[in-house]
């Protein structure tokens, strides 16, 4: 392997779920690729239902297994994810990659003690048992902001819901993991939290170089803590681009209407609400007729009805799916 | 066109062959039950002393027993009286069920919380004690007479119902069109009665359903014991192991009770169980 | 009618001690737990180990019992008293009494019986006298049938038979429910599951003394694997246990398999799973304890199924247990018997709902709050 091919920490080609039940088929992530460099926090975002959680429960294969069918390659360094054995994928898990998620009450055992919790996972990747644990754990708590013998012996509904995302956050990396993949978690959380949460992930992240894969549907989130993002509707990637670029500039007519449909808080009288008309379509295995937006798009036109557009490249990473000419593309600014 | 929850719900029992077969074994039981010994003039209480212990043979269907009975006379009318000891004493329940849990969920708050602790305070108590006892003091005067049995029956059995119940009004006590009731001045009963009962309505014939088997459970234990009040499955099941033996045994005496009270038991509790899943095949209650 | 109203207003008071605020309950709760305690090693082990050890539980209870169990414990002690009182007013309004049926007694013959054996002919002297007897002498009281034997006496020996078939019979349903369900919750949907409901749904359909004389035909008259009835090895224990134990087992086993299913969607099996957990940690270190909860709570009324089958069960294999002197007494209107097996039947299903309840606590650890600082 040449040194440019293992560049990415992550490399997803062509990842489409479907899911099948006795009535109809969902394809829930249609050929989505994409890649998260070493180091780097790249952002994922749509509304509920574009696919953005279920392309991140596919790298761990922690998807419906029932119902749901996997195809196409998820690379973590040289080793292939998507196939991979049981036993190899559970290496993985918590180890190189760590998962945390949006309800960090549901998403800890309620019966256990965060000490229990937390040494299951030393036990298991590290070997480690007993004091040798415990101390692990202590400094753990210590960097997510919450030292002390007491928390360890404590029950999850003995703890706020911002200490419980650091706990699940400490969970996530004691094994100190190259990449963690955050489904939205500070959504449940309110305001304040979700600031001291998101300062967290950013320290931790620079502090120990980690990649996070961040999925969240706020863009105010993206612009605060990732390096670049990806834009996804309908279970496609439609854009894709530096953050900085994607805020400014925005090149595809979806991530337009996202941006203006974020309250302001600098306009006076808070300005008018810009929803997003209808909504989001129902994903069916079969190729699409004509682009996914078509039917909310402010600026569809004739073309746009001819088959879904490609992804094409705009210029250094940026990538677009829309035929409008960047010309025509206003500023976010407006 | 969109069908009415109710159509959706049918349309999900029907599909559930296991439900089917045990509504149909349900009704030809019943049916059975009621009609034949009319229909072939059947006698369960005249004896044929020269006739004891036959086994089934083309004049007695099931045999006959220890007195020269016949079998089939027999087992038909005791069906009826488990059958219909099953259906009474779970309206009973149903009746002191659903009052107490309607009132209980209805106005909700203190009452509720004080309701509900007796309830669950009272769940793991041993009625049937109090039944035994009920039926065994008053065997005598009570020959022939079902009423309290159907009562003491019903009595054990309402707990289950009252919690259930209770579930479903308090979370339809919010719902719109109750507030809609309460704004147009009906009073608490009419608002009870006319518009939240209706919708509990489905629940409450799944639970009594499911509750059927275990009354006639109960009921055959009674008689079992000898503290019948009449002619029932139980009582031809205790006269059929007693005639068991090493020796000789009048396999006929035992097997078609227990063969008819099975086989009514399945079949409900097949039908309750579908019925529970045609009305809420997610599970949620 | 005065009766009547009596047992209305205690009824009344039951329900009212929800309102009973919670440092009250704590101290009535465990006041009420130390006395009951006496009273039953009185009868054991003599007055000053009673004294001794009603205090201690008095004190150990109020400390460290969760509030959810105290809150029972006021609630059942005075219910077991009401109970009592209201089996004695039934016995009374049925028609005959333990006196009636022998030669012909003369009024006054009758009158020096009653009072020798204290029982008068109002129902609420007699419940003052039998209380009295119980609480003060420590005693069951005199049979009036059985000459010059106390009912502890009687029903002595049959206590440990009864205790032993209903306590493995509980065991059984438990370990074979929620073996069965488990696997059935593990294996959804697959041929292992629909089996195992079926059969489940079997065993609730059929009343213990069917399968058990079903059992009885196979295993002791064709087979001769076990003896037919009775008591006193372990051969005669197996087919009454089994036939105990299997409705309640078929219960557990659709309790434990619903539980199972719903706790593998939750989110925490989830997380464990992301943090590479294997399978078997997953299902016994998280799922396991979801699980029971519905299987713990059922266990109560479990408990009180399996006393109510244990009359048909003991009846049908010839068990000496305490069934027999219930129905005895019941028929020979023996007062003091019928009071004595109802209060010891009362008395362990609701010991065993106190278990139950400590059980669920400690599963738990959102239900407990200990310590007296609520």
């Amino acid at each position: 392997m040449t040194q440019n091919a293992s560049q990415e920490l992550l490399r997803i080609r062509d990842l489409s779920v479907t899911f099948t039940t006795r009535e109809r088929s969902v394809r829930a992530v249609d050929q989505v690729s994409f890649d998260v460099r070493p180091g780097e926090v790249v952002g994922l975002v749509g509304e509920s239902g574009c696919g953005k959680s279920v392309t991140s429960l596919s790298i761990l294969g922690l998807h419906e297994k029932a119902t749901g069918r996997v195809a196409g390659s998820i690379r973590l360094g040289e080793r292939e994810l998507l196939g991979a054995s049981a036993p190899e994928l559970r290496a993985v898990r918590g180890n190189r990659v760590s998962m945390i998620f949006q309800d960090p009450l549901t998403s800890l055992n309620p019966y256990l003690r965060v000490e229990e919790q937390l040494g299951e996972v030393l036990e298991l990747h590290l070997n480690l048992r007993g004091a040798a644990a415990r101390a692990r754990m202590l400094e753990m708590l210590s960097q997510v902001g919450i030292p002390g013998e007491e928390r360890l012996r404590a029950y999850p509904h003995q703890l706020s819901g911002g200490m419980r995302q650091r706990i699940c956050i400490a969970m996530a990396l004691l094994c100190n993991p190259e990449l963690l993949i955050a489904d939205e978690p500070t959504t449940m959380l309110d305001v304040t939290i979700q600031a001291q949460i998101l300062e967290l992930l950013r320290s931790l992240q620079k502090l120990r170089r980690m990649s996070i894969l961040f999925i969240t549907h706020d863009l105010g989130v993206v612009s605060e803590i990732c390096d670049r993002v990806i834009v996804m509707y309908a279970g496609r990637i439609v854009e894709q681009a530096r953050t900085a670029d994607l805020l400014h500039a925005p090149l595809h007519p979806y991530t337009e209407a996202l941006l203006r449909s974020t309250p302001r808080v600098d306009v006076p009288g808070g300005g008018s609400l810009h929803p997003i008309g209808g909504l989001p379509p129902r994903l069916s295995a079969a190729k699409l007729k004509e682009c996914a937006f078509v039917p909310r798009c402010p600026r569809a036109r004739e073309g746009c009805r001819n088959g879904e557009p490609e992804l094409v490249s705009a210029g250094g990473e940026r990538l677009r799916r829309c035929i409008v000419p960047v010309s025509e593309m206003g500023s976010a600014r407006s | 066109m969109t069908k009415s929850p109710f159509q959706l719900a049918m349309q999900r029992l029907l599909n559930n062959r296991v439900a089917v077969v045990g509504a149909v074994l349900l009704t030809l039981m019943v049916l059975g039950c009621v009609l034949l010994p009319i229909v072939l003039k059947l006698d369960p209480s005249s004896t044929h002393p020269a006739l004891r212990n036959q086994a089934p043979s083309a004049r007695f269907l099931f045999g006959t027993d220890g007195l020269g009975r016949d079998l089939l006379a027999r087992v038909l009318v005791g069906g009826r009286t488990s059958l219909l000891v099953g259906l009474a004493a779970t309206a009973v329940s149903v009746v002191v069920g659903v009052a107490y849990g309607a009132i209980a969920g209805f106005y909700g708050g203190k009452v509720d919380e004080a309701m509900m602790r007796l309830v669950d305070f009272m769940y793991g108590l041993p009625y049937m004690f109090l039944v035994i006892l009920i039926m065994l003091m008053f065997a005598e005067t009570a020959r022939g007479d079902m009423l309290p049995v159907f009562l003491a029956l019903g009595l054990v059995q309402w707990l289950t119902m009252a919690r259930i119940v209770r579930g479903q009004v308090l979370a339809l006590r919010r719902q719109e069109f109750v507030l809609a009731a309460e704004l147009l001045g009906a009073s608490d009963a009419r608002i009870l009665i006319r518009h939240v009962l209706p919708n509990v309505f489905g629940v409450i014939m799944v639970y009594a359903t499911l509750m059927v088997p275990s009354v006639i459970i109960l009921e055959s234990f009674l008689s079992f014991l000898g503290l019948g009040v009449a002619l029932s499955w139980g009582q031809l099941v205790s006269e059929g192991i007693a005639v068991i033996n090493p020796i000789r045994s009048y396999w006929w005496i035992l097997l078609w009770p227990s063969l008819f009270l099975a086989l009514t038991l399945i079949s409900l509790n097949f039908l309750g169980d579908g019925l529970r899943d045609a009305l809420d095949p997610k599970g949620r209650t | 009618m005065i009766e009547l109203a009596v047992l209305v207003l205690g009824i009344a008071l039951l329900a009212a001690t929800a309102w009973c605020p919670p440092r009250a309950t704590r101290v009535f709760g465990a006041l009420l737990f130390g006395l009951a305690l006496g009273v039953v090693f009185r009868f054991a082990l003599g007055v000053p180990v009673a004294v001794v050890g009603g205090v201690l539980g008095a004190a150990l209870t109020f400390r460290f019992f969760p509030l959810l169990v105290l809150r029972r414990v006021l609630f059942l002690v005075p219910a077991l008293v009401l109970l009592i009182y209201a089996t004695t007013l039934l016995m009374y309004r049925a028609p005959g009494n333990p006196f009636a049926n022998e030669r012909a007694t003369t009024p006054q013959v009758e009158a020096a019986l009653r009072a020798q054996y204290g029982v008068p002919k109002s129902a609420s002297a007699f419940f003052s006298i039998y209380m009295r007897r119980l609480l003060v002498e420590g005693t069951l009281g005199p049979s009036v049938k059985v000459q010059g034997r106390t009912v502890e006496e009687l029903i002595g020996p049959a206590f440990p038979v009864s205790v032993a078939l209903g306590s493995l019979a509980l065991l059984l349903s438990v370990a074979i429910g929620l073996s069965l369900g488990i696997v059935a919750g593990l294996r959804r949907n697959t041929a292992v599951d629909h089996l195992s409901m079926l059969l489940a749904l079997v065993g609730i359909s059929l009343p213990n003394f069917v399968l058990g004389s079903a059992a009885m035909i196979v295993f002791s008259l064709w087979f001769r694997w076990l003896p037919v009835a009775g008591w006193g090895t372990l051969r005669h224990v197996i087919m009454p246990a089994f036939a105990l134990a299997l409705p309640n087992a078929a219960i557990i086993a659709r309790l434990a398999r619903g539980g199972m299913i719903e706790v593998l969607q939750q989110d925490y099996i989830r997380t464990a799973r992301a943090k590479g957990l294997p399978e078997s940690w997953v299902v016994v270190r998280h799922a396991l304890r979801g699980t029971l909860m519905p299987v713990v709570s059922f266990l109560g009324p479990a408990a009180a199924a399996t006393m109510t089958g244990s009359f048909v069960v003991e009846v049908l294999f010839a068990v000496p247990g305490m069934g027999q002197w219930f129905v005895k007494g019941a028929i020979n209107r023996d007062y003091s018997v019928v009071l004595g097996t109802a209060i010891v039947y009362f008395g362990l299903v609701i010991l065993f709902n106190l278990i139950v309840d400590l059980a669920y606590a400690w599963l738990d650890p959102r239900l407990r709050t200990t310590g007296a600082h609520d």
